[in-house]
């Protein structure tokens, strides 16, 4: 039985439809991530969840128990914020035991409660300082052990790490997961950080504009995404999108122009696609190579900039015929090309999308 | 911003500084004939030029006039409508600024309108409601009116603080299941205390100096407040300048006092650290 469940969940802000007809199940135990753009509605679809706004129509489910008009408080649900909404006037100690011990917990279990989640966060030497005397790594454990010491069923993470500098998000990233893995808790966590996702989820929910766009584990949606906005939204730096023609086509195979010319023979059932349709290719990054001879060459891309990050160099350019892209090199392909204003390419056909002018994937 | 030229913010202090000094000598004047030994005649520019010091006027007035009872009137009567105004103002302030309640805009509206209207055209209307209500000569007679005149401000001023808080803080207590009532109680009140302050030290201020509701309403000498006590004593100290201004200063003593016991938690940042800026 799934733990948490939304059926044909529909949420209205007066006349203006933000999430439509989302379907969901989470398991047990499962990590799964919210990710997407600002405002495809991924923070109102947790909100909906924890019960601070409205279900408009469809139903909730958490552990098989219809919850879509209960009470927050009743839902079995703990959520840390993005802000950590830590009590600024109380210490580490009062912001860890205040729920329980307002909602008639006895002193002697909160205490004990309190205790092992510092312990576990390591905030034993922080009890009695005020947010304000916290770093912001410090505040984020805070939020988090407040959470953890009500034993939700269900936690709710709102973009937590954010606020944070990219270091300590790292950490923070790492100490999470570990978390998770420790307490084994379900946990839907909403980001914009495709990495954050990628690294934490068992399983994405890409979210735009208020749709369910693809769920997936992260290699699912990374190879096989269903649509262009998924395939260019899942990887980093961003899969490239390269506008071509149909040139021929037959039973099982489509013969594409590229830009600059280069032709490219994909194998192919769908039969939608005639001679001169516009379609999209997508390439990432890292399946671009530099071509060894000029007959195996397919793209030239007249090199900007390059970005060397140690373990890869990335060189960001414009493809002839005006597409932007970039593509990802090893240290020992970058040892010969530093000097190249222009790079000739070939890319793994059989690793290439094909996408329709909806941005539907046809291969 | 456009910062100003270190020529015009100069020339703004010394304008400030003396616009200060010309509001403080009315303050000057009434210490220094205060603190002026009664057998002196009180002659250069108002009795700010003080030849002795003494404190034999206060002596005068503490004699001649029962001023720990009227004191205790004040402050009966001051902090008690004190009281009402910070526990009722906060509670309808934070329903003003949190809860969903239909027409509230209208309501918050007509209690603004209730600031417009000066106080001394609600003064024969309320001697009426005190009549009727048989609250004449009584605390309750000034109490009452005093909580009602002091609520529209303080839930003017608390209901922007409230709303300004971040709404994470009570929507996590919202979560973990803490009651409306005891969010407001240990969350909302606790973080608000700069703005409770200034509704103290606003409605301290305004209630233990308000005359003219006093005038009408209590009748009784042993239950006037001490606003009233340089008029019920004016006859008793009109030879006395010394004496009627030792009675003013001991009547600015406790408003001087509150504010100072007050203003420290005024200083704002009590939120600092709740959420990331």
């Amino acid at each position: 039985m799934a733990e948490l469940s939304l059926r044909h969940a529909c949420k209205k802000f007066g006349s203006v439809q933000v999430i439509h007809d989302v379907d969901l199940e989470v398991g047990e135990g499962e990590f799964v991530v919210f990710v997407g753009p600002s405002g495809c509605g991924k923070s109102t679809l947790l909100r909906m969840i924890a019960g601070l706004e409205g279900i408009s129509s469809g139903q909730l489910f958490i552990e098989g128990k219809e919850m879509t008009r209960t009470d927050p408080a009743k839902r079995h649900i703990a959520m840390v914020f993005q802000s950590y909404a830590l009590y600024p006037h109380m210490s580490v100690r009062a912001n860890l035991s205040f729920a329980p011990r307002m909602t008639g917990v006895s002193r002697s279990e909160t205490e004990a409660k309190v205790t092992r989640v510092a312990q576990m966060l390591q905030l034993d030497n922080l009890m009695n300082r005020k947010p304000a005397q916290l770093s912001g790594g410090q505040r984020q454990r805070v939020a988090i052990g407040r959470a953890l010491v009500r034993s939700p069923k269900v936690f709710l993470f709102d973009e937590p790490l954010s606020n944070l500098d990219a270091e300590l998000r790292v950490q923070m990233r790492f100490e999470l997961a570990q978390l998770h893995r420790e307490i084994g808790k379900t946990t839907i966590y909403v980001t914009h950080d495709q990495v954050e996702a990628m690294t934490l989820a068992d399983r994405i929910v890409v979210l735009r504009d208020g749709r369910v766009e693809q769920v997936g584990t992260p290699l699912e949606l990374y190879d096989n995404p269903d649509n262009q906005f998924v395939g260019g939204f899942i990887g980093s730096p961003r899969m490239n999108e390269i506008e071509v023609i149909v040139d021929t086509r037959d039973d099982d195979s489509l013969c594409l122009i590229l830009p600059g010319g280069g032709k490219a023979i994909f194998r192919l059932s769908d039969k939608s696609n005639r001679t001169g349709d516009r379609i999209t290719l997508g390439v990432r990054p890292e399946n671009f190579y530099p071509a060894s001879t000029p007959e195996d060459a397919r793209v030239s891309l007249n090199i900007e900039y390059w970005e060397h990050l140690g373990g890869m160099s990335l060189a960001y350019g414009v493809l002839e015929g005006g597409n932007r892209a970039v593509v990802q090199l090893r240290p020992d392909q970058y040892k010969n090309l530093r000097q190249t204003k222009s790079l000739s390419l070939n890319f793994a056909i059989e690793n290439a999308f094909l996408f329709d002018s909806e941005g539907v994937r046809i291969r | 911003m456009i910062e100003a030229t270190p020529a015009a913010r100069r020339l703004a202090k010394w304008f400030l500084f003396a616009l200060a000094l010309v509001w403080l000598v009315p303050l000057a004047i009434m210490l220094s004939v205060a603190f002026t030994p009664p057998h002196i005649r009180i002659s250069r520019f108002g009795g700010l030029m003080m030849k002795d010091v003494s404190i034999d006027n206060f002596a005068i007035v503490f004699n001649d006039a029962p001023i720990l009872v009227h004191l205790l009137n004040s402050l009966v009567i001051t902090c008690t409508s004190v009281l009402f105004v910070v526990l009722f103002g906060a509670m309808a302030a934070y329903a003003f600024a949190r809860l969903r309640i239909p027409g509230k805009n209208v309501w918050f509206f007509l209690l603004i309108t209730t600031l417009m209207l000066p106080v001394p055209t609600l003064i024969v209307p309320l001697f009426m409601i005190n009549k009727t209500l048989g609250l004449l000569d009584s605390y309750l007679g000034l109490i009452l009116p005093y909580t009602a005149l002091g609520l529209p401000f303080a839930i003017i001023i608390l209901r922007s603080f409230f709303e300004a808080l971040p709404i994470e803080l009570e929507e996590t207590a919202r979560i973990d299941g803490v009651s409306p009532a005891r969010i407001f109680w240990f969350i909302a009140l606790p973080l608000s205390w700069p703005a409770l302050t200034v509704v103290v030290i606003f409605q301290f201020m305004v209630s233990f100096n308000e005359f003219v509701l006093a005038l009408v309403t209590i009748d009784t000498d042993v239950r006037k407040p001490l606003s009233l006590v340089p008029l019920i004593y004016s006859g008793q100290f009109f030879t006395q300048p010394g004496a009627m201004f030792a009675t003013l200063t001991l009547i600015t003593v406790p408003v001087i006092v509150v504010y100072l016991a007050m203003q420290k938690f005024m200083v704002g940042g009590l939120t600092s650290g709740a959420v990331k800026g």
